[in-house]
């Protein structure tokens, strides 16, 4: 009886249940498009972050996060890549032994971080391939060349085709000294890495080192990257837990978690504010709504209407409104999102080059998890039946007989 | 303390065998003169030798073989036969400079003053320990602590503090020199807050070359258990003449 009230009502003046019913749209619409947005970017980022250092989630020995040495290397196990690559949201494994040593050309000589990549598995995660700037990429695991990074080059005054020297130390204490061709140089965002790293096939980078067959992690690429913890925990399980131990990125680098941790924060402070407006909106409709109807009301309450119940009606008749306007909303998110998913944005000009300066793509994803739809629509909805109290506080409040005669 | 005398083997000075044969001195040595005789019984003019070092580590060891050259205490020369991943690896020694060749990159490496305190191959001696300036005779001063027993042998234990002069980087070092022989036994080297850090051992003494040596010289870092370095000597020649020439950084790269 009630509901039908309540929504016979709201029908009774269009324009003003469309008017409210649109603010309500918008305020769904931009609260969910603006979520969409930056959890896409930052997602984008750590995509594109972990692609080329850890991995979402990476396998080693276990204790070799403590000591990073190639001593705590572990062999190549085909077990493990099945056991891993069982689980449905793995899709990718990159097989890694990564190093220390002196890189040197005639005179110049520096510290590097050697990479030894399988050079397929990590062109189809990270484009690695599309990075080279002179030369090119190396092919397979046992291709006897290197990929430099650009700055390490310019350091190092190596061009392609110059041999570089490598010395270092070896699996248990053997020395680790090598020859090798340069064949590209490959520019990397990250500048550390830019300057630093030298991309080294699998195989040979093994045979350096003495280290046949090992490595000293193997990098996982996921599907879905929600509930991180709980898949890092699934893996643990999956694998021998005597063995190896399973880490996140965001312990591995835990410099970018804070990082986004700390953009959220001001993220979250416009967001706030975006309510705030949202909710004056919603606020002046119904306070418009209140004084239109106050004579009616009156009449209602004069004939013995009981004043608790006509404060429900118009409670209902708020949160049919905000329904409605959520409703639309929610679906007008989800085209908008669906669409720029499909055609993703790419910037162009000098916002491009900023982006490809720090190795991120310049394209703006957005992220459509069913979490930001839920949560924005649900406090969105939650304000406006909170501020649906005010008429009919207005209502418990209303004297008949002035009501009547306003 | 110089422990790379032990590897290097010099020979025995000739006068020193005869001073040996007379006897009966011992009585009436002083600490000086023991850590002497010790120190010219590993030593000689010159040395040639074919040595076994093996590293030993909690959960793993690792051997390796080499030839090793030594003229008097300003040169020495030391090839990896093994393992072949290593093998001719070269280091020279030529009074304070130390060169190591590495045939795999075609490169000769002056050892800079900053890698001297790191391991020399993986093992538990230094770099440092390879060109040590420093003589247990003449940069010390002794004092015998008395005479203690080991392994069945009587020695003399001795301290060796060294004198503000030497480049060492030890606050003090024990020894235990073999009465009869006059081998060191064992040694321990102290750090400047008088904290043992290495110990090492000398045992199986043998007739090689012509003389008695210890065979077998085991290091022990003492802050990591389970470590250890052990160098065996399989053969050794004293006093055959080395020209000079031998010890250039030339001659590294053809060494066989």
């Amino acid at each position: 009886m009630l509901l039908k009230l309540a929504w016979l009502n709201i029908w009774r003046n269009k324009r003003r249940t469309i008017i409210t019913a649109t603010s309500v749209f918008f305020a769904v619409l931009l609260a969910i498009l603006f979520r969409s947005l930056t959890d896409g970017i930052y997602d984008n980022m750590i995509h594109n972050v972990v692609s080329y250092s850890s991995g979402y989630l990476q396998i080693h020995q276990k204790g070799y996060w403590e000591e990073q040495s190639i001593d705590n290397s572990f062999e190549e196990d085909g077990q493990l890549y099945q056991d891993l690559l069982n689980n449905p949201n793995v899709t990718q494994l990159m097989p890694r032994l990564q190093t220390f040593a002196l890189a040197s050309n005639t005179d110049k000589t520096k510290g590097v971080l050697i990479l030894g990549i399988d050079p397929v598995k990590e062109k189809a995660v990270n484009n690695l391939h599309k990075k080279i700037t002179d030369g090119q990429y190396i092919e397979t695991i046992n291709d006897s060349a290197v990929v430099l990074g650009e700055g390490l080059a310019s350091q190092l005054k190596l061009k392609v085709n110059d041999t570089l020297v490598l010395l270092g130390q070896g699996y248990h204490a053997s020395s680790a000294a090598a020859k090798f061709r340069v064949k590209g140089l490959i520019k990397l965002g990250a500048i550390e890495l830019n300057n630093n790293v030298v991309y080294m096939p699998l195989q040979q980078s093994q045979y350096m080192h003495g280290a046949e067959n090992r490595l000293t992690s193997v990098s996982v690429m996921l599907a879905k990257t929600t509930n991180l913890e709980r898949l890092k925990q699934t893996l643990q399980e999956s694998i021998e837990a005597d063995t190896y131990e399973v880490m996140s990125w965001k312990e591995m680098m835990p410099e970018m978690d804070q990082f986004i941790e700390a953009d959220s924060t001001a993220h979250y402070i416009i967001i706030g504010v975006l309510y705030f407006v949202i909710s004056f909106g919603l606020f002046g409709t119904l306070l418009m709504m209140i004084f239109e109807r106050q004579h009616e009301l009156g009449i209602l309450i004069a004939i013995g209407m009981k004043k608790y119940l006509l404060a429900i009606i118009l409670l209902l008749e708020s949160a049919m409104i905000s329904l409605i306007g959520c409703f639309m909303g929610v679906i007008a998110g989800f085209l908008v999102i669906k669409w720029f998913t499909a055609y993703p944005i790419h910037f162009t000009g000098e916002l491009k080059e900023i982006y490809e300066d720090y190795g991120i793509e310049s394209i703006v994803y957005f992220s459509s998890h069913e979490k930001i739809f839920i949560i924005q629509t649900l406090v969105v909805l939650l304000l406006s039946i909170l501020l649906a109290f005010y008429p009919g506080y207005k209502v418990i409040k209303l004297k008949p007989v002035e009501a009547i005669n306003s | 303390m110089k422990k790379i005398q032990f590897i290097k083997f010099s020979a025995y000075n000739l006068v020193c065998i005869i001073v040996l044969m007379s006897m009966q001195l011992q009585q009436d040595l002083s600490a000086k003169d023991i850590v002497k005789k010790a120190d010219d019984n590993m030593r000689g003019k010159t040395s040639q030798a074919d040595i076994t070092i093996k590293i030993i580590r909690p959960t793993w060891s690792r051997e390796m073989n080499m030839k090793a050259w030594t003229k008097g205490d300003d040169y020495s020369m030391i090839l990896v036969t093994s393992p072949a991943k290593e093998k001719g690896t070269v280091f020279l020694k030529r009074i304070k400079e130390v060169w190591n060749w590495i045939p795999s990159i075609e490169r000769n490496i002056k050892l800079p003053p900053s890698m001297m305190s790191q391991s020399w191959m993986g093992t538990d001696f230094t770099n440092d320990d390879l060109v040590k300036e420093a003589s247990s005779v003449s940069d010390y001063d002794h004092r015998l602590l008395g005479k203690e027993t080991i392994s069945d042998k009587d020695c003399y234990k001795i301290e060796m503090i060294p004198k503000p002069s030497a480049a060492i980087v030890w606050e003090k070092v024990i020894v235990w020199i073999d009465s009869e022989d006059f081998l060191q036994l064992k040694a321990e080297f102290y750090d400047e807050d008088g904290e043992l850090v290495n110990i090492m051992n000398s045992s199986e003494v043998k007739e090689i070359g012509g003389r008695k040596i210890t065979s077998k010289i085991e290091m022990f870092p003492v802050d990591e258990e389970g470590n250890s370095t052990v160098i065996i000597y399989n053969d050794i020649t004293f006093d055959k003449p080395i020209n000079d020439n031998f010890f250039t950084t030339r001659n590294m790269k053809q060494l066989k």
